[in-house]
């Protein structure tokens, strides 16, 4: 055998003449031992004893603005998560519990240890040193960040006044302390105040419109009233992706007692797979017509509830309308055409529908005739051009058969959770300025706010004033609605890219999204599993949960709470800001305040234990008590009653965009438009499973759940030439996106989607290449200032 | 020991030094990008002759080498840190890191941080005694922090040797054979075809081509430390 010397020999070894100056002497020299290694410390004696590979499970819960709000318990070992598991509760161990449903995690729940551990996160405080947009930064210390902001809270106060600052529509981590969006708006608050808003993305148009029919944006019963429905239609509803709650559950459990499920919406969504008896596709935007068709059918054949509608409701017929109004506005009056001349027949409906007469008629029959019936909207139909009119004609549909304010009815949308779930909050104290905008017009506020009234929907104003400044400031916390989820990016990167519109932008987060890049400072945050919350449920959900510090926050990120405090203390409002008070002291007092109001409430120490509330009385029914006892509970509204005909509307003289009875109007970017002579296909950007919203874009588990491809039907394909898999090209006059088409009977002809989500990702030529939906959509918005995001006309080419 | 059949203790002392010497560099560089004072020192410590073999063997390494050599050393700085921030950070237009820098990446099933070898190599560095600076708020396995912890094996060895104590130096033989084997070897090729990837590499690439050249050589190098061992050529 050889010996070491001669093998050692042979090896090729180039790193042999590596040194100038050899001798061991000088290594020490050069690097010193271990101990001062930049990397590795001596590990102190008394932890030397190691102790054991010791699995810990805490209950957390999932904060990202998620329907789901589901429970997250971690594996924790040695200060990491290991694994995840979600509710497990005995009680509902055959999911078959009607009281106690398991808050279960779904794809996105179980997925996000990938989402925490992600090597994308944000690791360090960044300033901006190239053009905003060109991903050019500097890492700053924290100390450096907080003074910068600091300063230019100030700077920005003095030089515009203190409602030139706007705290963005931002949902990226929602709760209360936990949430960056309610901590700004409170740190604004102890100095000085800022532009506030109001409204959302999501479901701002049927908050307009339920609150102008029954004078509450929250007219939707429990969950469990659909465990005595015999029908429920499930208009533009997907809960099976998006998650509300509980909504799946006992979607499953009515559906095991016996009721029928049908789904009305364009695309063959995941949750009619799962649940309908029966897929009837429609035509975006057109909804309306389609009720008035099946009103046709009612007053013809006298299937509608007359008696209820006579006592509850007003502008229904010509018999039951408010003092004042002439002849031919009401709703009967509409659908047998006596102002237009158009009778709504489901002939009529079914041009426009794309939904066949006879089916119309059918539906109608089958509606007005089996009760208890809910009619539930989901958010996909209100966030449209006409979404506030779209979002009254559920309330036609419930007043006409009588399902309002029983249990297994459906009155409108807007689950009134707080009927059900009871707590405190975080005291975000009152804006000095008392200013607000809608928040979908922040683009426009930092274009012409200077020029913005009552009429843009500016509120807080005196009459005939308009907003003393533009907005020169943006808090942008765990948000995604500056670039990617806002409308028309290409428009929206120009106006911010204009560093002297908007002057300083910070947001925090724990991605680089496509809002991240045209900040100028950028804050790596916690993920909730580094700081503790008190988190209440989504809509229709009916835990409350409490997130839990799991972990240390990594790569030294900080919660904005903390950070805040730190700004605070430069503006010198941190007692003000804080009382004295860190971000866990805040959510014992939260939970403090819980127990001293509800008696029943758990102590912190209890809650640390189940991280979760379920509360015993689940059932909600509204408007009961003014079905049940009229006299003594009139509804909210101007007279009283339901108003199918809206006084405020009427007064606000618009009858084509704003009808004081939810006519079916068509729309500038519909199927009856002019426009579809140049595009001529429907487009929608459908919220998928993979995320919530825009969360969980760059995790490759969810890009194996599904991918960005254009969902198009094999009608419109084969016109087009387009074979599954081909990359084509989606384009309308606000941008253009390349990605592979799925030739699908799964969307109907006509009407192409994509999910909604996908992160902005242009090429050189500013073609977005992922399939952000935003860069198809509109800046205009809804004629109550809300997000018509799934109203748009484009064409499809094969590439 | 028998000293008919071991390598002379001042031909392992030179080659521990080049060893440590190698891995420093290597660590910092993938710890940070480097300051006009730290190429400096590398300028100051670099051996002509090397530099020309490697210029050699790697062409792409040739227009980093004469930059290295040069006197005006701010130039390399700069576009070191941009590839730096580039590759390993999420500075560049996606947001998203090109070559991530960490063994778990690689090695675990869903490519998350904080996988499997964090927790391997953080039980290995308590069990030396070790921890790691940054325990809890960034993963061990970073590439920087995993050649230190081989450079602190390759000390530790030394010292064995030294001290005549065979059990520490059998120790310090066998953690370097899994180190390099079990971790370094098994990412960092898959971390080079990531740097490849990258838009801007004309200094990591080769570097770490270079890297991974150093890694399997020394691997040749630790198996015959250690099938010495084995043979018990080396000790009576």
């Amino acid at each position: 055998m050889k010996n070491l010397s001669e093998k050692l020999t042979n090896l090729k070894m180039k790193r042999r003449t590596f040194l100038k100056t050899t001798g061991v002497a000088t290594v020490p020299a050069v690097f010193g031992g271990m101990s001062v290694s930049k990397n590795l410390i001596e590990k102190a004696k008394a932890d030397l004893q190691e102790k054991g590979i010791e699995e810990i499970v805490i209950p957390t819960v999932g904060t990202l603005n998620c329907g789901g709000k589901c429970q997250i318990k971690a594996h924790v070992v040695n200060g990491e998560i290991v694994r995840l598991s979600t509710d497990t509760d005995e009680r509902d161990k055959n999911a078959d519990n009607e009281q106690f449903p398991q808050a279960r995690a779904c794809v996105r729940g179980r997925g996000y240890r990938r989402h925490v551990y992600s090597p994308d996160r944000i690791k360090k405080p960044l300033k901006r040193v190239g053009k905003r947009g060109e991903g050019k930064w500097e890492e700053i210390t924290w100390e450096e960040a907080c003074k910068t902001i600091a300063s230019e809270m100030k700077r920005v106060k003095e030089k515009y006044g203190p409602a030139s600052r706007f705290s963005l529509y931002a949902t990226g981590q929602s709760g209360q302390i936990g949430s960056g969006d309610t901590v700004v708006q409170r740190l604004l608050n102890v100095d000085g105040g800022f532009l506030g808003r109001y409204s959302n993305y999501s479901s701002g148009q049927h908050m307009v419109g339920q609150q102008f029919t029954f004078g509450t944006s929250s007219a939707a019963n429990s969950c469990n009233s659909l465990l005595d429905s015999k029908l429920i239609i499930l208009n533009g509803m997907n809960p099976a992706e998006t998650i509300w709650g509980h909504f799946n559950q006992y979607l499953r459990m009515a559906k095991e007692k016996g009721a029928k499920i049908y789904s009305i919406d364009p695309r063959y969504t995941d949750t009619t797979t799962v649940f309908a008896d029966e897929w009837i596709p429609i035509k975006p935007t057109t909804d309306n017509a389609l009720i008035a068709a099946m009103a046709y059918i009612m007053f013809e054949e006298n299937l509608h509830d007359q008696e209820f509608l006579d006592k509850y409701c007003v502008g229904h017929d010509e018999e039951h309308m408010p003092e004042g109004i002439p002849a031919g506005e009401s709703y009967k009056s509409y659908v047998y055409g006596v102002k237009d001349g158009i009778i709504k027949t489901p002939e009529w409906a079914s041009k426009i529908t794309g939904i066949p007469a006879h089916k119309i008629a059918q539906l109608a029959r089958e509606v007005a005739t089996t009760k208890p019936m809910a009619w539930i909207q989901g958010n996909g139909i209100n966030r449209h051009m006409n979404g506030e009119q779209l979002s009254r004609g559920n309330n036609i549909v419930a007043a006409m058969t009588g399902n309002i304010g029983i249990s297994g009815g459906w009155a409108g949308t807007g689950a009134n959770n707080g009927a059900i779930v009871k707590h405190a909050s975080f005291p975000l104290l009152k804006n000095p300025t008392g200013l607000s905008i809608p928040c979908f017009l922040y683009t426009d506020a930092i274009v012409r706010g200077k020029e913005m009234g009552a009429k843009d929907g500016v509120k807080g104003l005196e009459e005939g004033q308009t907003l003393p400044s533009n907005i020169k400031l943006i808090f942008n916390m765990a948000g995604n609605c500056l670039v990617n989820q806002h409308s028309d990016i290409n428009k929206t990167i120009e106006i911010l890219k204009d560093d002297t519109l908007c002057e300083f932008i910070v947001t925090s987060d724990i991605y680089m999204t496509p809002s991240a890049l045209y900040s100028d400072i950028v804050l790596p945050t916690c993920t909730f599993f580094e700081q503790d919350d008190l988190v209440p449920p989504w809509s229709h959900g009916q835990t409350l949960y409490l997130s839990q510090k799991v972990i240390e926050p990594l790569y030294g990120s900080m919660t904005e709470y903390e950070w805040m405090a730190l700004v605070a203390k430069e503006l010198g409002v941190e007692q003000e800001f804080t009382e004295g008070k860190t971000q866990t002291e805040w959510v014992e007092w939260m939970v403090e305040q819980s127990k001293e109001k509800y008696p029943d409430f758990p102590s912190m120490e209890e809650f640390r234990k189940t991280g979760i509330i379920k509360f015993p009385n689940v059932t909600h029914v509204a408007f009961k008590e003014q079905i049940e006892d009229f006299e003594n509970n009139p509804f909210e509204t101007p007279t009283g009653k339901i108003e199918l005909f809206s006084t405020k509307m009427w007064e606000m003289n618009r009858p084509e965009d704003i009808p004081a009875i939810p006519k079916h109007v068509a729309v500038e970017e519909g199927p009856e438009s002019e426009l579809t002579k140049k595009y001529p296909l429907q487009i929608f950007g459908w919220h998928i499973k993979r995320r919530c919203h825009s969360t969980f874009e760059v995790s490759d588990w969810m890009e194996e759940v599904a991918t960005q491809e254009l969902y198009i039907n094999p009608i419109d394909a084969e016109e087009r030439n387009i074979k599954d898999g081909d990359m084509v090209r989606i384009f309308n006059d606000r941008g253009e996106i390349r990605i592979p088409a799925k030739v699908s009977s799964r969307i109907m002809p006509g009407v192409v989607t994509m999910p909604q989500g996908g992160w902005y990702k242009p090429d050189k030529n500013g073609i977005d290449t992922r399939g952000s939906m935003n860069v198809l959509t509109t800046h205009k918005a809804s004629p109550h200032f809300c997000n018509p995001q799934h109203t748009n006309l484009a064409q499809v080419e094969k590439l | 020991m028998s000293d008919t059949t071991l390598l002379d203790d001042l031909s392992r002392d030179l080659l521990t030094e080049e060893r440590t010497i190698l891995y420093q560099f290597f660590s910092e560089i993938y710890y940070t990008s480097q300051t006009i004072e730290q190429l400096h020192k590398w300028k100051n410590l670099l051996d002509e002759e090397w530099i020309l073999n490697l210029r050699e063997t790697y062409p792409a390494f040739n227009e980093f080498f004469s930059t290295i050599e040069s006197e005006d050393l701010s130039l390399l700085t700069s576009q070191w840190e941009k590839e730096y921030q580039s590759i390993f950070n999420i500075y560049n237009s996606e947001g998203k890191i090109q070559a991530p820098i960490w063994e778990s990446y690689y090695t675990s099933y869903d490519h998350s941080l904080f996988s499997k070898s964090t927790f391997i190599l953080r039980n290995k560095l308590h069990e030396f005694g070790l921890q790691y600076k940054l325990e809890n708020t960034y993963p061990e396995d970073h590439l920087s922090v995993q050649l230190d912890f081989l450079n602190y094996l390759i000390d530790f060895t030394s010292q064995a040797m030294k001290d005549k104590d065979y059990l520490s130096y059998e120790k310090g033989i066998y953690n370097q054979y899994w180190l390099i084997k079990d971790h370094l070897l098994r990412w960092v090729p898959l971390f080079i075809k990531k740097i490849e990837l990258a838009n801007n590499q004309s200094i990591y690439y080769p570097l770490s081509v270079l890297l991974l050249e150093i890694l399997q050589e020394d691997l040749d190098l630790v198996k015959l430390y250690k099938e010495e061992i084995e043979n018990n050529e080396k000790l009576v």
